[in-house]
């Protein structure tokens, strides 16, 4: 469980990441976030294994295939199936630590919103939403002083 | 254990009060040794922007250790505790760098309005020390649109930062009703400045990865290249040490936090922000003695201030913000000397660039309210388009912050507490409640929001009912003339004693509207000045 991730396991994580922003970003950054907390945080590498390992008996269940193998859509859909029991998680409760094992579907599903999905969506609310939206970029990149004195290209 | 310094002045806290005082007497000549209780960030922040906004990742190592950072805390304000920065640059390492001048009815309030306490120094005494403040931080602003600037003789040192998008359309609707919104002086490098890099605009003010927002550790640095400084970190002041009145002859600090040991002292200046000064002040005059006297007048943690800011959130019909999490561009000084000033005080109003949907733990703002590790999220959205739902909303929306003012009254102090830090040391005890001049203040406030919504075209505002402090905490240590009712004189020098000198917010002696950093560094470069003077 505490070994260094496979190539197979990294792919998988990556079509994680890929499910949770619906193929609407370039993912080398998200993909190397994921791969920092891997060797950074503890408990994250085990957090990662779980959910791949979830998503994979899923999509295997569902679509007889291994979750990387699946198409975009499935992917989304698979991923999307395997959180769902996190919306009946108590609000205003955190949900388990990150490293924490646990059993209940509820809690597991809330512990990868948390820990997982939140956090791509974290980084993409600064970053590409706002290109998204309209912003020649987001924060964090620098951007010199003529561009935010003009409305977004959204509004021009 | 006791060890000798070579030192001719010590210093207790690393913001930026201590730093500034600790370059000017480095640069000047004289050995000045530093005692911070955290730990030191790797500056500039890069690493603290990689790891907080990038990887969404608080180190761990950066904060300072258990049982060393608590409080008491009673009354109407209770996030007390995690607005103290203890870190090597103080709260002045995570700061938005608003620089104002504060006016010059903000030194003399009572005589003007019957409310708070007059300062021992006017305008004009400070004036030139803003001056110099603005020359040692590397202020960007102007004047040219602001009519109700006070005097200044001396420009900025660099020019302003123009508008954002949404700034100017403001400024456009608040012209038609005759209010002035101006550009904000700030310290930001809008050009290269004193060896910083010009802004780059990257949009995370907070943890400025190139140090174009200044931080003290940009003078620290300096101080250290002499040779002449010496930083102790994660060393806990825990006494000052006086053997015969009105001398102080050393300190007691926890060397890494453990190691009792005794440093000389020939000059120490005490600059550990309001809350932990005071504290330190009064746990070294209930020892009694020539140590005693430190507190004489019985005022040392009275007349504890905030200035209470209150937010509100303006949606409008088209997107007005402006794509950056930096400090906005925009501010508002034409209510801080309004009709009636006398029963609520004067406002200040500044529209912020932060996006309100972006939760601060995450946003890697001005907050330092945090928690080493992966900071916890809860975010308000599950999906993707839920979020974009969400920040497209928030492009239409901007937030405003309305800085009061406060007066200082028996209910507003800093004690000792029952409880205890890892040294058994009593912890601090604050007491805030608010009284009927806040009341009205906030009543003021309230009132303006609803202007300034109306002025801009707001299809709806929401007023915040809360208000925060802007991690801006005064008095404690208040200056004065009168031994019997101030702390020190308009020097910083505590009253009484010929080698001990307090620096930071906690000396002063009144709140303004406005933001107090520029102030504090004025009154640093004066308290230096009377030190390097004493010491020739």
């Amino acid at each position: 469980v505490t070994g260094p991730f496979s190539e197979a396991e990294l792919a998988s994580l990556d079509a994680a990441v890929d499910a949770v922003l619906e193929s609407s970003a370039e993912l080398a950054p998200y993909r190397e976030f994921v791969r920092w907390r891997i060797d950074h945080v503890p408990g994250y590498r085990e957090l990662y294994r779980r959910l791949i390992g979830d998503l994979d008996r899923r999509a295997r269940e569902t679509h007889a295939r291994a979750f990387v193998g699946t198409d975009a859509r499935t992917r989304v859909a698979v991923f999307e199936e395997t959180l769902a029991p996190c919306l009946r998680w108590k609000k205003d409760s955190p949900p388990p630590a990150v490293d924490e094992v646990p059993a209940d579907p509820v809690a597991r599903a809330a512990q990868y919103h948390e820990f997982f999905r939140a956090e791509i969506l974290a980084i993409y609310s600064t970053s590409d939403a706002l290109v998204a939206l309209g912003y020649e970029a987001g924060i964090g990149v620098p951007r010199g002083f003529a561009d935010y004195q003009h409305a977004p290209q959204s509004v021009r | 254990m006791k060890e000798p310094s070579n030192a001719d002045v010590s210093i207790v806290g690393s913001g930026i009060a201590g730093t500034t005082i600790a370059y000017l007497l480095t640069k000047w000549g004289h050995r000045v040794a530093m005692f911070e209780v955290g730990p030191m960030y790797d500056y500039p922040f890069l690493k603290q922007y990689t790891d907080e906004i990038v990887h969404l990742y608080r180190d761990p190592r950066y904060k300072i250790g258990p049982g060393l950072r608590k409080l008491e805390v009673t009354g109407d304000y209770r996030d007390l505790e995690p607005e103290q920065y203890l870190v090597v640059g103080g709260m002045a390492s995570h700061w938005s760098g608003w620089t104002p001048r504060w006016l010059p009815s903000h030194f003399e309030t009572k005589r003007r309005f019957g409310y708070g306490v007059d300062w021992p120094i006017r305008y004009a005494d400070i004036e030139p020390y803003y001056c110099k403040a603005e020359a040692h931080l590397g202020i960007s602003g102007t004047d040219d649109d602001n009519p109700f600037a006070p005097p200044r003789s001396k420009p900025y040192p660099l020019p302003p930062f123009e508008f954002g998008y949404g700034d100017k359309v403001l400024a456009g609707r608040l012209k038609e009703k005759n209010i002035v919104l101006h550009t904000a002086p700030q310290a930001r490098t809008r050009a290269p400045y004193d060896g910083r890099p010009a802004c780059a605009n990257t949009g995370v003010c907070g943890v400025c990865p190139i140090g174009a927002r200044y931080a003290p550790q940009h003078h620290l640095r300096l101080a250290m290249e002499t040779g002449r400084l010496t930083l102790e970190t994660n060393a806990a002041v825990r006494r000052i040490l006086a053997d015969r009145d009105g001398v102080v002859s050393g300190l007691l600090f926890y060397r890494d936090n453990r190691q009792a040991t005794e440093s000389s002292a020939r000059t120490l200046v005490v600059a550990a922000g309001a809350i932990e000064s005071a504290r330190l002040l009064l746990l070294s005059a209930r020892e009694g003695g020539a140590a005693g006297r430190i507190n004489q007048s019985g005022q040392v943690g009275q007349n504890l201030m905030f200035p209470h800011i209150w937010p509100a959130i303006y949606t409008y019909a088209e997107p007005l913000y402006t794509g950056r999490m930096g400090p906005a561009t925009a501010e508002c000084h034409q209510f801080a000397e309004p009709p009636g000033q006398e029963k609520h005080g004067g406002l200040k109003i500044d529209f912020s660039s932060n996006l309100g949907v972006f939760h601060r733990d995450y946003a890697g703002g001005a907050g330092d309210d945090w928690e080493e590790g992966v900071p916890s999220l809860h975010p308000p959205w599950h999906n993707r388009q839920e979020l974009l739902k969400e920040v497209d909303r928030g492009r239409f929306q901007r937030e405003v912050g309305i800085h009061a003012e406060s007066v200082p009254t028996p209910e507003k102090y800093v004690g000792l507490s029952k409880l205890v830090d890892r040294f058994g040391d009593p912890v601090a005890r604050v007491q805030h409640q608010s009284n009927e001049f806040d009341e009205a203040a906030k009543q003021y406030a309230f009132s303006i929001a609803k202007l300034f919504a109306s002025a801009t075209r707001a299809k709806d505002f929401e007023q915040v009912q809360e208000f925060s402090t802007g991690h801006h905490h005064h008095g404690t240590c208040r200056m004065g003339s009168d031994p019997a009712h101030a702390v020190v004189d308009s020097y910083g020098q505590v009253h009484g004693f010929r080698n001990l000198f307090v620096a930071g917010a906690s000396i002063f002696a009144s709140t303004s509207p406005f933001n107090p950093t520029l102030t504090i560094v004025a009154l640093a470069i004066r308290t230096a000045e009377r030190i390097h003077a004493s010491l020739s």
